[in-house]
């Protein structure tokens, strides 16, 4: 039984060798610009946000319920920790951005009313 | 296919963000990626939509490529799960491969390009996924069965066996196709 090479050229890609050369050219644009993209300092503040984010809120819950069960802070203030938790872990849960102004705010808002 | 220190100089400068370090490992590397899309998929097109993806995929996760000399295997994988995917979800939502179930026309005996591509095709489809990569990096893409072995992680007599009865099942399905159309 003969074991020579069975010709699959019929199935070569790349036949249509400008077709071939601009498809390599544009894989090799796109993966430059995403791994570019992803070494740039705000994209990898971004992708620190939702762990961070998360953190926060399951702090700030923990720290709350110390808070509420310890009875030595007024109840006010217990529930605003918990409303801060709540906008936290919404973000960090539906992957949202949140800008810089909105994070102090949700939690300047919490040291004001401390 | 590049030597592996070419390779692993090239995984080592696109790490450092040189372009023509990416072109360059897309050109040795898209050829095979595709032909692994192909083995699993069957389907040219989506055959050639994951090899893209896979690169892509690739080039973001390049830190985690831990053996830049073994570049082409951690690809191929990545290739095998990309595709793996894509033929789950084709699965949930499709019918079979329309281009693997294409006949030869009863009215020409010796084949054209096109149906004979589709016969091809067809004939892949009954082969194991492995044996499908094995005879398509070896018949179609010229790698050695060293190469064959170190990226699909065979031993080389294993690539070897794999390619002698993946050409033998080829062979009987198209012969057996052959001879349907001068029957008719």
């Amino acid at each position: 039984m003969h074991d020579s090479k069975i010709d699959l050229s019929a199935l070569d890609p790349a036949q249509d060798t400008e077709r071939w050369h601009q498809l390599v050219e544009s894989i090799a644009v796109r993966a430059f610009a995403r791994r570019k993209q992803r070494l740039t300092v705000g994209y990898q503040l971004l992708s620190w946000a939702r762990p961070v984010l998360a953190a926060a809120a399951a702090l700030t819950i923990v720290f709350g319920t110390k808070a509420l069960l310890s009875h030595n802070e007024p109840s006010v203030i217990a529930k605003k920790r918990f409303e801060t938790a709540y906008v936290l872990a919404k973000w960090a849960t539906n992957e949202e951005r949140p800008a810089t102004s909105n994070i102090l705010q949700v939690l300047g808002e919490q040291n004001v009313t401390k | 296919m590049l030597a592996k220190n070419v390779t692993a100089t090239l995984v080592i400068r696109a790490l450092r963000g040189d372009p023509d370090s990416f072109t360059k490992l897309v050109q040795a590397h898209l050829r095979p990626a595709y032909s692994v899309a192909l083995a699993i998929l069957g389907r040219p097109a989506d055959a050639e939509d994951i090899a893209q993806d896979s690169f892509l995929i690739a080039f973001e996760r390049l830190d985690t490529c831990r053996e830049p000399e073994r570049f082409a295997g951690w690809l191929l994988q990545i290739v095998r799960n990309q595709a793996r995917n894509a033929l789950v979800s084709r699965r949930l939502r499709d019918v079979p491969a329309q281009e693997s179930s294409e006949e030869l026309s009863s009215t020409s005996p010796m084949p054209d390009s096109s149906a004979f591509r589709s016969q091809l095709l067809a004939a892949l489809t009954l082969l194991s996924p492995v044996r499908r990569e094995v005879v398509l990096l070896h018949d179609l893409e010229g790698w050695t069965h060293p190469q064959i072995a170190d990226a699909l992680e065979l031993s080389e007599l294993m690539s070897r066996q794999h390619l002698f009865l993946a050409r033998r099942e080829l062979r009987e399905r198209l012969e057996h196709k052959v001879s349907e159309v001068d029957d008719a």
